[in-house]
């Protein structure tokens, strides 16, 4: 071989090997400011597993808040797209981030939760503040995994100047809510958008549905799938279906091809009068358009006495077992649970609060948070479900929306929750 | 040449240690505990599982969701190899005449090839919900004035239409390539005995564009075969699983549904699959370049 063609190719090589070394450097999302300029010696660093993407910046402040007062911690905020599946991973392989937030009622984190590893809360100090009735929804087994501090609810969005121009009064029952719709489909306005293209929306509001009006729901669906019952033998099922199918009477030409994001813009930009889904939404239409005049009220029951909704934890944080710098991570969870914090933290995203005493933040949702508060609440019906057995609920309803066949629905239901615990 | 202590045989067998090493280790062994999980109903992250032998691969044979992703596979890659390299090849020849700019255009045209593929899938998702269907309403025409990914039976199409819009650019490159390789002689040979355009395609061009043919065609299908970006950023699997393809479906499986053991099986049948594919490819269409006819 010729000199010149080994220097060139050791050069090529080299040249190669830098390109692959910059390239694999991971590109780690959004982390926090690191506080001091230099860390010393004894500076524990702990990582904090963000799952909320909202939440971000008003985290970063906080963090920024508990490392002037701790200046031998430093905390990192992570925050990435998929963040389940990449806490389920890490927790998996023993790459466990030091403390982080994920969902009592989520199907996989109770099974984690169930083989030992997340720290086990119950006793805790950490948990003193809480609110018992919040503290009791979201035990696992007996046990809590994580302290609430956000909780999160669904209801229709409504336009307030659309209902005012239409002399439209608040629904307070489900036929005063067809009412209202009728009374705006004959005005040319679109009464409800519904974004089922993809079938997350679906499922939620099939899960809220199931859990407001259906009676004893949960007790039958454990029947079923503990291999009791069938679906089919539930006379109740079939007047629910139809009524998913009717309200979508009073929906927008193309509910199959509107996805969640395309009904919050349609809804913020004044394109229709109603919109049902998850209070989470509120920072992003007060973004899309600051000038829209709008609040929720919760979705109504049939008797206006029997009006409650559905309550999941949002925000709750937590400690895997097998993570390191525990009581730094303590420390760290003890201070955003206390009362500013959680404050400051609602008062960007707008959730109700888990811990006592706190002032919820954004008034379009003060009938909700007034519902909570006088304890008309129901927990999430799917965190007794196995894992994915509630995506497989939302598909099979968005079949049913298309096909429009509510026989064929309540087999395939009962194909998803028939003995599905004793296999 | 002997380098001191080793005879010749044995440095080139050491140069290839690392990338056997690399392939080793990121594709054989990946490939082999796959297999092993593959004999299991482990669901991805819990700690214990049950070796359950070949049941993953039977009932995937009798699960109609397989069998709907395979079909749904199979002819979105037909549709997308036929239109892809249909106006890549058109374009290669209008762009291979002499033309006013026309380094200029072929860059234009090579446009969408550098964009990712995430990027153009959300960019189409919006397309087909706000800017088509007004198109259609306005022309008349029924089936665009919805968001062709919301209905069931057009939704392949409007993830197909994404994809040729970008994947018909590399293919175009190539058989400009292959164009320019085309004797000058020949087709001028061809010209002065009185050829039609027609005839000198068929005749003079297209079997020296045959090596170029079945690069085209081996990365198509295999673009096809395993499509997955497009799936993810415009219909997610939906409306009703009608647009889940092989790709997707072991996705889903395997990180959202909690059935890693049986998404590793399908992932085995789709590896053995594009082998089969490939293989009949590679005979098929080793048979016909041209110079050995």
């Amino acid at each position: 071989m010729r000199k010149s063609m080994v220097k060139g190719g050791i050069a090529a090589l080299t040249g190669l090997s830098l390109v692959v070394a910059a390239g694999c450097s991971s590109g780690k999302s959004e982390s926090a400011n690191t506080g001091s300029a230099s860390p010393e010696a004894s500076q524990v660093k702990i990582e904090y597993f963000q799952m909320k993407p909202e939440g971000v910046d008003v985290v970063n402040e906080l963090i920024q808040k508990f490392q002037e007062s701790n200046p031998n911690i430093l905390v990192e905020q992570n925050n990435v797209p998929n963040p389940e599946n990449v806490w389920t991973m890490r927790v998996s392989t023993d790459d466990a981030p030091a403390v982080f937030t994920h969902y009592p009622h989520n199907s996989v984190f109770q099974k984690m939760a169930k083989e030992g590893q997340v720290v086990d809360l119950t006793n805790d100090p950490l948990m003193a503040n809480v609110q018992p009735a919040i503290a009791e929804l979201s035990k696992i087994d007996g046990k809590n995994y994580l302290v609430p501090v956000g909780l999160a609810t669904l209801g229709v969005y409504y336009n307030k100047d659309l209902f005012e121009s239409n002399n439209i009064a608040l629904p307070t029952t489900t036929a005063e809510l067809y009412a209202a719709a009728e009374k705006l489909q004959a005005a040319g306005i679109t009464p409800f958008y519904f974004h089922d293209k993809e079938y997350n929306g679906i499922r939620q509001e099939v899960v809220f549905k199931m859990g407001q009006t259906l009676p004893d729901i949960e007790q039958f669906l454990d029947d079923v799938m503990n291999g009791k019952a069938h679906i089919t033998d539930n006379a109740a099922f079939k007047p629910f279906a139809q009524s998913l199918l009717d309200i979508r009477q009073y929906g927008q030409k193309d509910m199959m091809g509107t996805s969640y994001d395309d009904a919050l813009r349609d809804f913020a930009t004044g394109k229709t009068a109603m919109w049902f889904t998850g209070i989470w939404a509120i920072q992003e239409i007060a973004k899309s358009n600051p000038d829209l005049n709008f609040a929720m009220f919760p979705f109504p029951t049939e008797n206006a006495a029997d009006l409650k909704t559905q309550v999941s934890v949002d925000t709750a944080i937590g400690i895997p077992t097998r993570g390191k710098n525990q009581a730094e991570a303590k420390k760290f969870i003890e201070f955003m649970t206390t009362k500013e914090s959680v404050e400051k933290y609602l008062a960007t995203a707008g959730y109700p609060s888990g811990i006592k005493d706190v002032q919820s933040g954004r008034e379009e949702i003060t009938s909700l948070t007034q519902l909570i508060n006088d304890g008309k609440i129901y927990p999430t019906i799917e965190r007794l479900w196995p894992p994915g057995l509630n995506a497989e609920v939302g598909k099979a309803t968005q079949e049913m929306f298309i096909t429009k066949d509510i026989g064929k629905y309540l087999d395939a239901l009962d194909t998803i929750f028939y003995n599905v615990l004793n296999q | 040449m002997k380098t001191r202590g080793f005879g010749p045989g044995a440095a080139f067998a050491l140069l290839t240690v690392p990338a056997v090493v690399l392939y080793a280790a990121f594709f054989l062994v990946p490939v082999f505990i796959g297999f092993y999980y593959s004999l299991t109903d482990w669901d991805g992250f819990s700690l214990s599982y049950k070796m359950v032998g070949l049941k993953n691969y039977i009932n995937i044979l009798q699960d109609k969701r397989f069998l709907n992703a395979m079909s749904f596979t199979l002819l979105y890659t037909a549709i997308v190899v036929v239109f892809k390299l249909g106006i890549a090849l058109i374009l290669a020849m209008l762009l291979s005449q002499s033309l006013k700019l026309r380094g200029l255009f072929r860059s234009i045209y090579f446009f969408p090839a550098v964009l990712s593929m995430i990027t153009v899938g959300m960019v189409f998702n919006q397309f087909f919900y706000s800017l088509f269907p007004p198109i259609g309403e306005a022309l008349g025409i029924e089936w665009l004035s919805r968001n062709l990914l919301g209905n069931p039976d057009t939704a392949i199409y409007g993830v197909a239409l994404t994809n040729i819009w970008q994947g018909f650019a590399t293919p175009m490159v190539i058989f400009i390539a292959g164009l320019a390789s085309v004797p000058k002689d020949l087709t001028e040979a061809a010209l002065i005995d009185g050829a039609t355009p027609v005839q000198r395609f068929f005749s003079v061009t297209l079997p020296f564009l045959i090596p170029m043919l079945t690069v085209n065609v081996v990365l198509a299908i295999k673009g096809g075969l395993t499509v997955f970006d497009y799936i993810v950023a415009m219909t997610g699997g939906g409306p009703s699983k009608s647009t889940e393809s092989l790709g997707f479906l072991i996705y889903q499986h395997g990180m959202n549904e909690m059935k890693f053991g049986y998404g590793t099986a399908e992932a085995i049948y789709v590896f053995l699959l594009i082998g089969l594919v490939s293989f009949v490819q590679i005979k098929l269409l080793s048979r016909k370049e041209a110079g050995q006819q």
